[in-house]
């Protein structure tokens, strides 16, 4: 009986791929501290572009108003009223430990400036104290 | 008959090829998930119109119409020329509280290019009004 030879041996160990392992690590640690995890959207949002330069932003309220003017709350798409209800009580919450709530408005760049200033109305009546609105920085010229 | 027993084989303590699986599908979900949007902060203020008549000192009107175009206390304004006017009105009062007032159809891109340009003018108080 004749056997079928024998496959050839890989390499003794895997030693070879600790160079790709190296690269791959590197490439996720860059990842894990580079990228900001957000989550998704509920729906698209083109942001408006801005040249001059904010601050940073850090944690607020996310309201998301889209071209359509729909409105979403942290992710959760919702209505006006429902809206309003969520940030009276995020106000009423906030100032039980002195302090005020921000929001962060990210209103695609389509949208009409009544709608903006509605909503910013509303929320100030509601008793938010800060609001900003998120913009991209400006690639070259804004169209 | 004698079988040569194999030599006997150095083996790793933990294979490396799972370990590489794992680090490999950590590394498509960080880069799938993370994000590099490079977001900027406009701080956005809304009044009414008797909230302006109220102040004491009358604040710079800079309003924009649906086209775009711009005036400044109903004076036309050239679209690049606002900052360099307004920052001329603000040098002679610093301070002064300065109120945009978008016509309604205005899209927010522009909106947020006139506020650059009164940002850019030293404007510390910024407040958007309604027509």
């Amino acid at each position: 009986m004749q056997l079928p030879p024998m496959p050839p041996r890989r390499g003794e160990d895997d030693s070879h791929l600790i160079p790709l392992i190296n690269i791959v690590f590197l490439l996720l640690i860059f990842f894990m501290l580079a990228g900001a995890l957000t989550r998704p959207d509920p729906f698209a949002v083109e942001p408006p572009a801005s040249a001059r330069a904010g601050e940073s932003p850090g944690e607020a309220l996310q309201i998301l108003l889209n071209r359509e003017g729909r409105l979403a709350l942290d992710g959760q798409p919702l209505e006006m009223q429902a809206l309003k209800t969520r940030l009276a009580r995020a106000v009423e919450a906030a100032a039980e430990e002195g302090e005020g709530v921000t929001v962060h408005l990210r209103a695609d760049r389509r949208v009409s400036s009544a709608r903006l200033l509605d909503l910013t109305r509303q929320m100030q009546e509601t008793g938010v104290e800060r609001i900003f609105l998120l913009t991209l920085k400006a690639r070259g010229e804004t169209p | 008959m004698e079988i040569e027993a194999p030599p006997p084989r150095r083996r790793a303590l933990i294979g490396l090829t799972p370990l590489i699986d794992v680090v490999f599908i950590l590394l498509v979900f960080f880069m799938l998930a993370s994000s590099f949007l490079d977001w900027r902060l406009l701080p956005l203020h809304a009044t009414s119109g008797t909230a302006l008549a109220a102040a004491e000192q009358a604040p710079l009107r800079v309003h924009v119409a649906a086209d775009g175009g711009i005036r400044l206390q109903d004076r036309a304004v050239e679209p690049g020329g606002l900052a360099r006017a307004l920052g001329a009105r603000l040098a002679e009062a610093p301070g002064r509280a300065v109120v945009v007032q978008p016509e309604g159809d205005l899209p927010l891109q522009r909106l947020v290019a006139v506020l650059d340009q009164v940002r850019a003018a030293g404007a510390s108080q910024v407040t958007l009004a309604g027509e």
